[in-house]
């Protein structure tokens, strides 16, 4: 049978149908290893807008070394939707006997996720001025839910353990960045991060967020979720990175202390000015290795689309971001030439003034 | 002769301009507009790159001199004497972040770390003399 009536009939099996018809059957996005469908099923003359996020049978998995698997992922929007956080229903799983490979069936909502259009079109001025109360009222909430509810399986590594990973991942990579080395031997000189072991998102960021003309719909992408620190969120939300050249800290559209404010009410913990610091050289260090993961999926083979190549080429935004954030605290020891550069401008990248 | 840049920057302006006018006129997938930006702006790297990886490698070989490494694979060597334990000095940071402006001046000049980053250092090109 074809994919798409291989497709209706799960659909209608997961909706409690006996057949549905589909109609609009599109593929977003994806690479080999993971895709993700828009279509609508209609039964009884109700249509459902939905979203099929699969990962196709055979299909060897490099990328998933570093994701969850789909199951854990639909675990995670259980877990969501029981925090009241904003999420896609998800109507339910791919069974073996779909012969569709893994897969989760969620609702489809309507919004925008596009960074560029959020952060430009006018229609969205309301939704930005909000932005980064609700982002703090979305992780507030995540980072407050009991450890009893979280999904098993989830990867859970201390800093120790986590400072070894980073450092694997560079040998891996064949140590590309004298740079990445640099933020790496940072790192391993700072004081354990002390807020509070959590379930982090993993990817919350513009482009991974629905929002609608009125604010967030939706947070999507939950496939790097794990336990972790809870400043981890907060550090990659507010990377250079993923502010999409926006001059604010948050995403590049939110004020810090509309941020703070929301997530406190909603559970969050205090983060200090220094772990916000970490967690940003965290996230600029994490893009890098992104990078080298899309250039990796590339030329093995597994996904050899133009976009992961064109990713791999990112790595020095990376870079940039490392120096301009710990600059002359990488320096541990007195130069041998007199020529170092005066650095009277201030950070460009703005210390926080959380918690302070 | 045409050389290499000029027929980048040809072949560049053709999927810029003519590819994605058609795209946009056929109401063409978004999935196609976006793939011929993103060929354009590979093609722009190449052309940027052309005209630029002699002043890369010139760095590199600094960068790797100073710090006392073999030739070879240098930033490869660098990394693993930093890994283990080797000292930083302004120097060697000035020469580190001279050597990532000059790669985010072919990889994606206008990302705004790249912009900061001139900002707060000046210009790239005369941010460090790397010939002492």
């Amino acid at each position: 049978m074809e994919f798409e009536g291989q497709l209706a009939q799960a659909a209608a099996r997961i909706l409690g149908a006996s057949s549905c018809t589909l109609s609009g059957l599109r593929r977003l996005s994806g690479g080999a290893s993971m895709e993700t469908w828009a279509f609508d099923a209609r039964h009884d003359e109700v249509s459902y807008p939905l979203i099929l996020r699969r990962r196709p049978p055979g299909i060897g998995d490099s990328q998933a070394r570093h994701s969850l698997p789909l199951r854990a992922e639909g675990e995670l929007f259980a877990l969501a939707g029981r925090a009241h956080m904003p999420v896609p229903h998800l109507y339910g799983e791919l069974k073996t006997s779909d012969d569709l490979g893994e897969g989760l069936l969620l609702e489809r909502l309507s919004g925008e996720a596009l960074p560029q259009r959020i952060m430009r079109d006018s229609s969205y001025a309301q939704a930005r001025e909000s932005f980064a109360e609700e982002c703090g009222t979305a992780l507030g909430k995540l980072h407050s839910t009991p450890s009893k509810w979280w999904p098993s399986g989830l990867r859970d590594l201390d800093w120790s353990a986590d400072l070894m990973r980073l450092q694997q991942l560079a040998d891996h990579f064949a140590n590309p960045s004298p740079v990445h080395q640099l933020a790496i031997n940072w790192l391993k000189g700072q004081p354990v991060p002390e807020s509070p072991r959590v379930v982090c998102h993993g990817d919350f960021r513009l482009g991974n967020l629905l929002l609608d003309e009125t604010g967030l719909r939706a947070v999507l992408d939950w496939e790097l979720a794990h336990v972790g620190y809870a400043g981890e969120d907060i550090g990659y939300l507010c990377a250079n990175v993923w502010r999409f050249g926006g001059q604010q800290p948050v995403g590049g559209i939110g004020a810090l202390d509309d941020f703070f404010q929301a997530y406190r009410n909603a559970g969050g913990c205090e983060l200090s000015a220094q772990e916000f610091r970490l967690w940003q050289v965290y996230a600029a260090l994490g893009w890098g290795y992104s990078c080298l993961i899309m250039l990796e999926l590339h030329t093995s083979g597994e996904d050899p689309s133009m976009e992961r190549a064109a990713v791999g080429r990112r790595l020095s935004e990376s870079e940039i971001d490392i120096l301009l954030l710990l600059d002359k605290d990488l320096a541990t020891q007195p130069s041998r030439t007199s020529d170092a550069l005066t650095n009277a401008v201030p950070p460009v990248i703005p210390s926080p003034e959380v918690n302070s | 002769m045409t050389p290499a840049p000029v027929l980048l920057k040809a072949v560049e302006l053709f999927l810029r301009e003519t590819l994605t006018r058609d795209a946009e006129a056929h109401e063409a997938e978004d999935a196609h507009r976006f793939h011929t930006r993103i060929a354009a702006n590979l093609l722009a790297i190449l052309r940027r790159e052309a005209g630029s990886s002699e002043e890369l490698r010139n760095c590199d070989e600094t960068i790797a001199e100073y710090v006392g490494v073999a030739p070879g694979n240098r930033l490869r060597a660098v990394s693993l004497a930093l890994r283990d334990g080797a000292q930083v000095d302004e120097r060697l940071l000035d020469l580190l972040k001279r050597r990532t402006l000059l790669q985010l001046q072919i990889d994606n000049p206008r990302y705004s770390g790249a912009l900061q980053a001139r900002d707060r250092w000046g210009p790239e090109r005369d941010a460090i003399d790397t010939n002492d």
